[in-house]
């Protein structure tokens, strides 16, 4: 789920510096927890009014930030808590979702309901229902980025392929709907989602580094999330669901790093910056994600499974060694030079 | 750990550049599910390099093909191979880096 976090600047001070002091954020609120007088103060970029650093600066479990926005003296960021979001969307720096509302219009076909469901059911239809919001959400985003492809003159089979990630998310948003209704019986959905000032062009170089965070690293996470919950899940309509997902989602994330290749190719050195700063951030020593484990923290380990969800420890290994065996190094091949023959 | 490197595997196969599947494994040990693809082995040491006959590396679809085979058939096998080898470098030079890999006596694919 994206939230939105404003800091200011004593606090975003001692978040940048990385000390290891305990920290938290919370949705337009200022909270730090622990004593952050007592941290060790290093970071020497601009702080608001004048700038904000880059969310790749803040520690968990703000993760997977975006640019920071100045806003009066603090700087707001739209980040994915509790979750690993796959494509967001994103328009002037925030990321959208639509509120949910009582419809049943977005639930696909339901089998059998949980008998009586319990507090866990409950847990776990929230994660299921939150996931489906962002899986709704993702269908703008992938409208939007295909309007951008076009706007960058992009090749006819990347806009292709963002259309059809569009038609994925809409069915994905179904199914994880399907399984929070089974859940606990509930008949909730999207409603409407403001899409205005969404499909903005942005440079090049900007578009690719944000297709880096929420495509290549952000989905490429995503696919490996799912896919593991798929591996362990006895449910069979999440299994089935959870694997239709994770090879979707592998898609996406295929699309994401074809169009960052192709825009290292034909765009200038600006790119090649903007795509290579944002690897560092997301693969540097600061960098932490978190997982939408909390909202399912207390479900016991078994019922967990079953009903496809990570825990937290499995959640963080996975994302750990999904970035250490397939993103650094295809990060890695991507900003490589080819050697000639 | 195994769906993991599916996924690498797949986006490596879709950024290149990239010359060929690199398998190294215990001396001795041919990778049953590559057999078919492979085009040069080296059995003094076990070491079995793909390559296609006119030597430009394999296919998209066949390299792709024999990674996931491999990592089927190991899922440990995460170790990153040391070098690198490109479309077009002689076979003396590949032959030279599948020595060097027998060293490690582990199991390791990449695409490179």
């Amino acid at each position: 789920m994206y939230k939105l976090g404003c800091f200011e600047a004593a606090h975003l001070k001692a978040l940048a510096e990385n000390s290891g002091c305990p920290k938290t954020c919370d949705s337009g609120k200022d909270i730090v927890e622990g004593d952050a007088k007592d941290c060790f103060v290093s970071y020497n970029g601009p702080l608001p009014p004048l700038g904000c650093p880059a969310g790749g600066y803040l520690a968990e479990p703000c993760q997977t930030m975006g640019e920071g926005v100045v806003q009066g003296n603090k700087c707001c960021y739209s980040y994915c808590q509790d979750c690993v979001c796959g494509r967001p969307f994103v328009v002037d720096g925030h990321a959208r979702t639509a509120a949910a509302t009582a419809t049943s219009a977005w639930i696909s076909a339901v089998s059998a309901l949980a008998p009586k469901p319990s507090g866990h059911h409950q847990a776990l239809a929230a994660a299921w229902r939150a996931d489906a919001m962002d899986e709704h959400a993702s269908v703008a985003s992938f409208f939007a980025f295909g309007m951008e492809l076009l706007a960058c003159g992009a090749p006819p089979a990347l806009v292709a392929a963002a259309a059809q990630a569009a038609a994925q998310e809409v069915a994905h948003a179904q199914l994880c709907l399907a399984l929070a209704t089974r859940l606990d019986g509930q008949t909730a959905g999207p409603g409407a989602l403001d899409c205005s000032g969404g499909g903005g062009q942005r440079s090049l170089a900007e578009l690719a580094a944000a297709t880096v965070r929420e495509g290549c690293v952000g989905e490429t996470i995503a696919a490996a999330h799912a896919a593991t919950a798929a591996s362990h899940a006895t449910e069979p309509a999440v299994r089935e669901a959870l694997r239709r997902i994770a090879d979707d989602e592998a898609g996406h994330a295929e699309l994401a790093w074809r169009f960052v290749a192709w825009a290292l190719a034909t765009g200038d050195a600006q790119v090649r910056v903007a795509v290579t700063g944002a690897f560092a951030e997301l693969l540097g020593p600061t960098a932490r994600f978190v997982g939408r484990h909390d909202l399912v923290g207390d479900v016991p380990a078994t019922l967990r499974a079953q009903w496809g969800r990570l825990g937290p420890d499995e959640a963080d290994q996975v994302t750990r060694a999904t970035l250490r065996l397939a993103i650094a190094p295809c990060a890695a091949r991507l900003l490589t030079p080819a050697v000639p023959a | 750990m195994r769906d993991i490197l599916r996924l690498r595997n797949r986006i490596l196969g879709v950024i290149g550049p990239w010359a060929a599947v690199g398998i190294a494994c215990q001396p001795g040990a041919v990778p049953p599910p590559l057999a078919d693809a492979v085009e040069e082995t080296n059995d003094s040491n076990g070491i079995v390099g793909p390559d296609a006959s006119d030597g430009s590396g394999l296919t998209d679809a066949g390299a792709l093909d024999a990674a996931d085979s491999l990592t089927d058939t190991w899922p440990d096998a995460d170790k990153e191979i040391p070098a690198r080898w490109r479309r077009g470098q002689r076979t003396r030079e590949r032959r030279a880096g599948w020595q060097a890999l027998s060293t490690r006596h582990v199991v390791q694919v990449g695409l490179f």
